[in-house]
C-alpha cells in the first residue's frame, strides 16, 4: 500500500479530536476519534495522528482547524495587548456603537478586550480626505510604548482615525514600535481592515492582536510536536471563509480563525453533497450548545463580513455566514411567566450534561426528551458515560418542569419539547432561505453535529425543504472539511466612490492589485493545489446609504456596465426593490483560490462491513404524532450503498442518531450518504 | 376561555413566527433605506397590530420601545377613520397628536387581507433625516407651535389599490429639504409592509387564520395575565416621585413632573394628575406619546414580558388635561423624546420605592440632539447627530458607560462615517471620568464629544436637557453628572442661555461644539463602595480628574 502522501484533516472540539485521513493515490479513509486534551490540545492531536499512522513520513499535509482564538475571546484569555489610538479617541472601544445588551431593561455591563490603562493616546491626525493634518509625535509614542510595556502589554494594536484612507501615519508608528520593541507582537489597524467606521476596524484589531501570542505559541507547540513526533508535514489552518491558509498567514492575521471549526464544517457539507450532486444546501449542524446554519449558492458558501462574537465584541473579516442558535442537545426547557415553553438559550452543556447522562444535571434537555421518546437509544449512550441513560430520570424531570405547568405528562411534555425546539430550528432555516426569496424545494439539508440528523428531518418537512443528506460520519464533517477545503486568500480595501467610468478604472486597478498579491502569498503557502481562482467582489450601495451590499462578481466583470447590472439584479434578489440613485463602491473585495485536488472517495465503501449481515437491528416503540409507535432500528455501519429504508425508523451508529419519521423514505447513495426524502 | 382552545406548543410557535416576521422587517428596511438615521441608528420600528383596536401585536425587535404604543394610537385612528379599505391601500401619517412622536417620525401603514377578511395591519416607522420647516432637521427648541417644526401629514391614502399616489408623494415631497431620500425611503417601507403582508399570508395558509386570530388574542391575555401577576408581587400602596425638566426650550424655569403610581392588587394607576405646568415651546407632549412612555417605562421594569397590548392592559394612566403631557394641536412637540424620557425617569423613580433593591440608578437619559447644517460645495447638508451616556448603577454592578437612552437601543453614528459625509471633523469621542453618581454601585459613566465645521459656514441646533436637574441616584446613590453644552465660536466659549438647548447658532470654519453627556445616578450608599472598586476606578481613570 502507497502510504507517502497521506492528507490528514483535523478538528479539535471541546469534547473530541476528529482526524480523517485521505489518500489521494488508493482512495483510502481512515478515521480516528479520539478525547480532546487539555489544556495542551497538540497532545490530542499527536494521538489522533498515531491513530492513522504508524509512519508520520507518511503524512503530505496536515490541515487543522482550530476553536483556539474564539475561546480565548469567549473567555478573555488572550494576549494583553496594549492599544495606542488618535489624541481624543481612546475610549472607542468601550463606548462601542453605545448599544445596550438588551433593550428593555437598563442593565448591563462591558469588559472590553483592552482595559481603559492600557489604552494611550498620542498626538496626530489624518482628515477624512486623506491629508495627515497633525503629523505623528514620535517622542509621545516612545513614551506611550514604554509604559504600556510597564504594564504588561504583550502585543500592541495601533488604531488611528481615518487610517483606512491614509494609512501613513499608522504605519509610522507601528515601524516604530517594532523598532522600539523588536518582540511584541505589533497590529495596525490599516494592514489588518482598512476599512471605515473606527469602532469595527478598532475592535477587530485589537482582537487580532490579542489572539496573535496564543494562536503562534499553539502553532508553536503543535510544530515542535509534530516534528518530536517525526512527521515534517506542511501545516495549514483553516478560516473563518472556509479556505485554509499557511501557518505564516495565520499568524500575521489569526482573528480570521475565529470560525475556523464551523467554517470547517461548511466546508466539508459543501463537498460531501457537491460529490452527491447538490449544489444548492443548507447545513444543519447541531451539537450540545447549539445550531449552526449556514447556506450554499450554487457551491459557493454564503459569505458575510461582520459578526459579534460577545457583547460589545466585533469583528470584521470575510467569513462563511453561519447563524448560530441556542437550540443544541444540552438546551435547557422552561417555563416562562407567561405559561411559554422556551427551548434555551441556557444550555446544561456536557457537564453536568442533560439529566439523562446521570452526571449531576437536574434540568430537561432537548436530549432528555430524545431519549423520553424513544428516540435515542438509552442503552447505547453516545457522549454520556454511563452505561445507560437514564429514562426514569430524563422524564420524571421533564414531568416536572415541563409536563405539571403545561397539564401534560412526561412522554406528552417531551413532545412538546421537540416541537418548540423543532420550530425554532425550521424557523432558522426558513429565516436563510424562503425568507431570502430561496425556493425552498431547490436545497438540500446536509446534517451533522451530534444532534442534527435527530432534527433535521423535522426542519425539512416544515420548511418544505427538498431532502435531508445524512454523511456517513455526521462528526466528521468539519475534519472532512479540513482536509478537502481550498486555500484561500482575501484582500479588502476601501475606495468610497460613485460608481462611474473613473472609479471603475480605479476599481479594476485594485482588483489587478490584490490579484497579483495574492497569487504571491498563495505560492509561498505551499498548498498542494491544481488551479488557481480569482474572484473579484465589491461591496455596493446607493449613494447615501448605510449598508453595503456584498456582491460577488465571480471572474473579474468584463465591464462597467456589466458591473451595474449585476449590483442592480443582486440587489433586486436581496430585497425586492432597487432605488432610483447613483451607485457607489465602498470596498473593493478579491479572493485568491487555490483549487485543491479532488479525492476518490472510494475507499470509504470498504467501511461498509459486507459481511452480508442485514442493517435491521430489530424493533422499539418511539414516539411519533401523539403516540408510541412500533419502529425499525438500523445499523449505519451495515447500511450498503442502495440500501433503502422507510419511516418511522431509527438508524443508529457510533457518533449519532438519524431519525426517519412516518413519510419519510430513505436510501444509501454511492458515498454511503443517508437521502431521506418526505414520500410524495 | 381563549386560552385553553389553543394549546400551549402551537401559541409558542405562533408567537415565534410573528417575531420572525416583524424582525425582517425591520433588517430589510435598516438595509434598504436610504436616512443614515433608519439604516444607521435604527431610529425605526416594524409591527402587526390588532384589526379591531389597533393594539400591538408584535413589535420587530430592533425598533424603538417608544413606537410601539405610539403605532398602535395611530392604527386605532385608521380603523376608526378609513372606511373601505382593500388589499391595495397603504396609508401615511406623521401627525403627533394623533400617531405620537414628532413630525419627523413618518407612519405607513397597510391592511392584511387573509381570505378576503381584514385579518390585521403591518406598520412601519421611521424617523426621516427633514420633514420641512424653519429648522433643519426639525430639532427647534425656540418652536412654539407646530408651524415652527415641520409638515404636519394628516392620515392620507398613499397607495390606493396598489398605485403609488404620486401627488400626495410630490406634496410631501416639495416640502421637505432631501426629496430625493424622502421618496426613496417611502419605497422602503412600501416594500417592507409587502413583506409583512405576505408572512402573515403564510402563517395563516399553514396554521389556519383561525388559529392565528385565537393565538393573537391568547398571546395578549397572557402578556396581560403576566404583567397583572408581577403587579401583584408589589405591595400595596401610593409611591411618588417627583423630577423636572431643564426649561420648555423658550422660556427659563423648571417644568415640574410629579406621579403618584399607585398600585392595588393586580392593576396599577400611573398618575400625573399632580403635573400641571404648561410649556411655550417644544418640551411637550401628546396624549399618545404620554402612554407610549409609560409602556416604555412598565416594559424596562417587566423587561421579560412579550411587546404587546397586553402588557398595559391592567394599566391606567391619569394626565391633567392642558398640561405639557398631554398637550394639543397647534403645540408644539419636537422635544418629545427629552420630555418622554423624564416620563419614564419620574415613573421608575417611583417604582424603585415600591420594589427597593429592585431598579437601578436614573440613567443619563437625554438623546441631545445635536444638527449642523449647512451648503458644502454647493449641495445642502443636514448632519444629526445624537449622543449616549450613562446608566445607572443596579444591584447587579455598576452602571454602563455610555449606552443608549430608555427610549431606544439603537446605535450612535461612527466618526469616520460622519466625517466622510459631513464638513465636521471630531476632536474628541471619549468617555467623561467622574461623571457617574458614586455609590455602593456607580453609575456609568457620560462621554464628551467635541465637533468642529470644516467647511465656511453652517447653523446648529441642540434638544437636550439634564443640563440642571441631574439623573438622580437610588437608596442613597448619588445623582450622575449633568449635562454640558458650549459652543467655542471665533475663539470665544458661548453657554446657551437656556443651557441643554441651542437655537441656530451660526458657526463659521473653525468653530466647534462641546458636549457633554450626564453620567448615571449611583445605587445605594457610596460609603458601602468595596474599596477595590474603587481603586480600580482610579487605575482605569473613571474617578473625577
Amino acid at each position: 500500500m502507497q502510504d507517502d502522501q497521506l492528507i490528514l484533516g483535523i478538528d479539535i472540539g471541546g469534547t473530541f479530536t476528529d482526524v480523517i485521513s485521505l489518500n489521494p493515490s488508493t482512495g483510502e479513509v481512515r478515521i480516528v476519534k479520539t478525547p480532546t486534551t487539555l489544556p495542551n490540545r497538540a497532545d490530542g492531536l499527536i494521538n489522533g495522528l498515531r491513530g492513522i499512522t504508524d509512519n508520520p513520513g507518511s503524512i503530505a499535509a496536515i490541515i487543522h482547524g482550530t476553536t483556539m482564538a474564539t475561546n480565548a475571546v469567549l473567555e478573555r484569555k488572550t494576549g494583553v495587548v496594549g492599544l495606542i489610538t488618535t489624541k481624543g479617541f481612546r475610549d472607542v472601544l468601550e463606548m462601542r456603537r453605545r448599544q445596550r445588551p438588551q433593550t428593555y431593561g437598563l442593565l448591563g455591563s462591558f469588559e472590553p478586550l483592552v482595559p481603559r490603562h492600557m489604552r494611550l493616546e498620542v498626538d496626530e491626525r489624518t482628515k477624512a480626505c486623506g491629508e495627515v493634518e497633525v503629523p505623528l509625535d514620535e517622542a509621545e509614542l516612545g513614551r506611550v510604548v514604554e509604559q504600556l510595556r510597564a504594564n504588561g502589554a504583550e502585543a500592541v494594536a495601533i488604531c488611528f482615525i481615518n487610517s483606512f484612507v491614509n494609512p501613513f501615519n499608522e504605519e509610522r508608528a507601528a515601524d516604530a514600535v517594532r523598532r522600539m520593541w523588536p518582540d511584541a507582537f505589533v497590529c495596525s489597524s490599516s494592514a489588518v481592515l482598512p476599512e471605515i467606521k473606527e469602532f469595527e476596524r478598532t475592535s477587530t484589531t485589537v482582537l487580532n492582536a490579542g489572539v496573535q501570542p496564543v494562536i503562534d505559541s499553539y502553532l508553536r507547540d503543535v510544530e515542535k510536536k509534530l516534528l518530536a513526533h517525526g512527521c515534517a508535514a506542511q501545516l495549514s489552518i483553516v478560516q473563518s471563509n472556509g479556505g485554509i491558509s499557511s501557518t505564516a498567514a495565520t499568524r500575521e492575521k489569526p482573528a480570521t480563525t475565529i470560525l475556523s471549526g464551523p467554517a470547517a464544517g461548511v466546508t466539508g457539507a459543501n463537498y460531501i453533497a457537491g460529490r452527491a450532486g447538490f449544489k444548492d444546501i443548507v447545513t444543519f449542524d447541531m451539537g450540545g450548545t447549539s445550531l449552526d446554519v449556514a447556506v450554499v449558492l450554487d457551491g459557493e458558501p454564503y459569505l458575510t463580513s461582520e459578526t459579534t462574537i460577545d457583547f460589545g465584541i466585533v469583528l470584521k473579516i470575510p467569513m462563511i455566514q453561519i447563524t448560530t442558535i441556542g437550540a443544541g442537545g444540552g438546551s435547557v426547557a422552561s417555563i416562562d411567566q407567561g405559561g411559554f415553553l422556551q427551548i434555551g438559550p441556557e444550555s446544561a452543556g456536557a457537564d453536568p450534561g442533560p439529566v439523562a447522562y446521570g452526571r449531576g444535571g437536574n434540568r430537561a434537555t432537548v436530549t432528555d426528551a430524545n431519549i423520553v421518546l424513544g428516540r435515542i437509544n438509552a442503552d447505547r449512550p453516545i457522549g454520556g458515560s454511563a452505561r445507560r441513560f437514564d429514562v426514569e430520570g430524563a422524564a420524571l424531570a421533564l414531568l416536572e418542569q415541563v409536563g405539571q405547568p403545561l397539564g401534560l405528562n412526561a412522554q406528552q411534555a417531551a413532545a412538546a419539547v421537540i416541537t418548540v425546539a423543532n420550530t425554532k430550528m425550521a424557523g432558522t432555516v426558513r429565516l436563510a432561505t424562503v425568507e431570502k426569496g430561496h425556493d425552498p424545494r431547490r436545497f438540500t439539508l446536509v446534517a451533522f453535529g451530534g444532534a442534527g440528523p435527530l432534527h433535521a428531518g423535522a426542519a425539512m418537512r416544515e420548511v418544505g425543504i427538498a431532502r435531508t443528506l445524512v454523511p456517513y460520519f455526521p462528526g466528521l464533517t468539519s475534519a472532512l472539511g479540513c482536509a478537502v477545503g481550498n486555500a484561500q486568500y482575501d484582500f479588502i480595501k476601501t475606495l468610497n466612490r460613485r460608481f462611474d467610468v473613473a472609479s471603475s478604472t480605479a476599481l479594476f486597478e485594485i482588483w489587478d492589485e490584490q490579484a497579483t498579491q495574492g497569487l504571491v502569498v498563495l505560492a509561498a503557502g505551499h498548498h498542494f493545489t491544481t488551479e488557481t481562482r480569482v474572484v473579484c467582489s465589491a461591496d455596493m450601495q446607493f449613494e447615501g446609504q448605510t449598508h453595503a451590499l456584498l456582491v460577488n462578481f465571480g471572474e473579474r466583470p468584463a465591464s462597467c456596465g456589466a458591473i451595474r447590472e449585476i449590483f442592480l439584479k443582486r440587489y433586486r434578489q436581496n430585497f425586492g426593490i432597487v432605488h432610483d440613485l447613483p451607485i457607489t463602491i465602498t470596498n473593493v473585495r478579491t479572493s485568491v483560490v487555490g483549487v485543491r485536488r479532488s479525492f476518490d472517495f472510494s475507499g470509504l465503501r470498504e467501511l461498509v462491513k459486507s459481511s452480508g449481515q442485514p442493517p435491521l437491528l430489530g424493533k422499539r416503540p418511539v414516539w411519533f404524532n401523539g403516540g408510541f409507535m412500533d419502529t425499525a432500528i438500523y445499523e449505519r455501519s451495515r447500511m450498503a450503498p442502495g440500501t433503502k429504508i422507510e419511516g418511522p425508523a431509527i438508524v443508529e451508529q457510533a457518533d449519532a442518531t438519524v431519525l426517519v419519521e412516518p413519510g419519510v423514505a430513505g436510501h444509501v447513495d454511492d458515498d454511503l450518504n443517508l437521502i431521506l426524502q418526505v414520500r410524495p | 376561555m381563549l386560552d385553553e382552545v389553543i394549546d400551549s406548543v402551537t401559541l409558542s410557535v405562533i408567537r415565534a413566527r410573528l417575531e420572525v416576521i416583524t424582525d425582517e422587517m425591520d433588517v430589510t428596511m435598516f438595509r434598504t433605506a436610504l436616512s443614515p438615521v433608519i439604516a444607521d441608528s435604527h431610529d425605526a420600528c416594524h409591527g402587526i397590530y390588532h384589526p379591531v383596536h389597533g393594539g400591538t401585536v408584535a413589535q420587530g425587535s430592533h425598533g424603538h420601545p417608544i413606537f410601539v404604543g405610539a403605532m398602535s394610537h395611530a392604527v386605532a385612528h385608521l380603523i376608526e377613520r378609513v372606511g373601505q379599505v382593500g388589499p391595495g391601500d397603504m396609508f401615511m401619517i406623521n401627525d403627533p397628536y394623533i400617531s405620537g412622536t414628532h413630525v419627523q417620525d413618518v407612519k405607513v401603514f397597510a391592511p392584511v387581507f387573509v381570505d378576503g377578511e381584514l385579518f390585521c395591519w403591518v406598520g412601519g416607522c421611521g424617523h426621516w433625516i427633514d420633514i420641512g420647516g424653519p429648522a433643519p432637521g426639525n430639532w427647534n427648541p425656540g418652536a412654539g407651535s407646530i408651524f415652527q417644526e415641520g409638515l404636519r401629514i394628516p392620515l392620507i391614502r398613499i397607495v390606493a389599490d396598489g398605485v403609488l399616489q404620486q401627488d400626495m408623494l410630490d406634496l410631501v415631497a416639495a416640502n421637505v429639504r432631501l426629496p430625493t431620500w424622502a421618496a426613496a425611503d417611502l419605497q422602503s417601507e412600501i416594500q417592507v409592509l409587502t413583506i409583512g403582508a405576505r408572512g402573515i399570508a403564510q402563517l395563516c395558509s399553514e396554521f389556519g387564520a383561525g388559529v392565528v386570530r385565537t393565538s393573537i388574542e391568547a398571546l395578549i391575555s397572557r402578556t396581560a395575565k403576566m404583567v397583572r401577576q408581577r403587579i401583584e408581587e408589589i405591595p400595596d400602596g401610593t409611591y411618588s416621585f417627583g423630577d423636572h425638566l431643564d426649561n420648555d426650550g423658550l422660556t427659563p424655569g423648571p417644568l415640574a413632573l410629579n406621579v403618584d403610581v399607585v398600585v392595588k392588587g393586580d392593576s396599577l394607576t400611573i398618575d400625573f394628575s399632580r403635573t400641571t405646568d404648561k410649556g411655550k415651546g417644544p418640551y411637550n407632549i401628546s396624549r399618545a406619546t404620554l402612554d407610549a412612555a409609560c409602556f416604555v417605562a412598565v416594559k424596562h421594569i417587566f423587561s421579560d414580558v412579550p411587546v404587546n397590548a397586553g402588557v398595559m392592559q391592567p394599566v391606567r394612566i391619569v394626565a391633567s388635561p392642558g398640561s405639557f403631557l398631554s398637550v394639543e394641536w397647534p403645540a408644539a412637540v419636537g422635544a418629545y423624546t427629552e420630555v418622554s424620557l423624564r416620563v419614564i425617569d419620574t415613573v421608575m423613580g417611583a417604582m424603585a420605592k415600591a420594589i427597593p433593591g429592585q431598579l437601578w440608578g436614573c440613567a443619563f437619559n437625554t438623546v441631545s440632539s445635536l444638527v449642523i447644517s449647512g451648503e458644502d460645495q454647493g449641495k445642502t447638508f443636514v448632519s444629526f447627530l445624537y449622543f449616549g451616556g450613562g446608566l445607572g448603577g443596579s444591584p447587579q454592578g455598576d452602571g454602563m458607560n455610555h449606552s443608549a437612552s430608555a427610549l431606544s437601543n439603537s446605535y450612535i453614528a461612527s466618526v469616520e462615517m460622519v466625517e466622510a459625509r459631513f464638513p465636521l471633523k471630531f476632536r474628541q469621542w471619549a468617555l467623561r471620568p467622574g461623571s457617574g453618581g458614586d455609590g455602593e454601585f456607580r453609575g456609568g459613566l457620560g462621554s464628551t464629544y467635541e465637533v468642529e465645521l470644516t467647511c465656511d459656514s453652517a447653523q446648529s441646533f441642540f434638544v437636550g436637557e439634564r443640563g440642571i436637574f441631574a439623573p438622580y441616584g437610588v437608596l442613597g446613590g448619588h445623582p450622575g453628572a449633568l449635562a454640558t453644552v458650549s459652543y467655542q465660536l471665533q475663539g470665544q466659549s458661548i453657554v446657551p442661555p437656556l443651557v441643554s438647548k441651542a437655537e441656530r447658532i451660526h458657526m463659521r470654519r473653525g468653530d466647534r461644539v462641546t458636549v457633554q453627556t450626564p453620567g448615571g445616578g449611583g445605587y445605594g450608599e457610596p460609603a458601602k463602595r468595596e474599596p477595590a472598586a474603587r481603586d480600580r476606578d482610579a487605575i482605569l481613570g473613571f474617578s473625577a480628574r
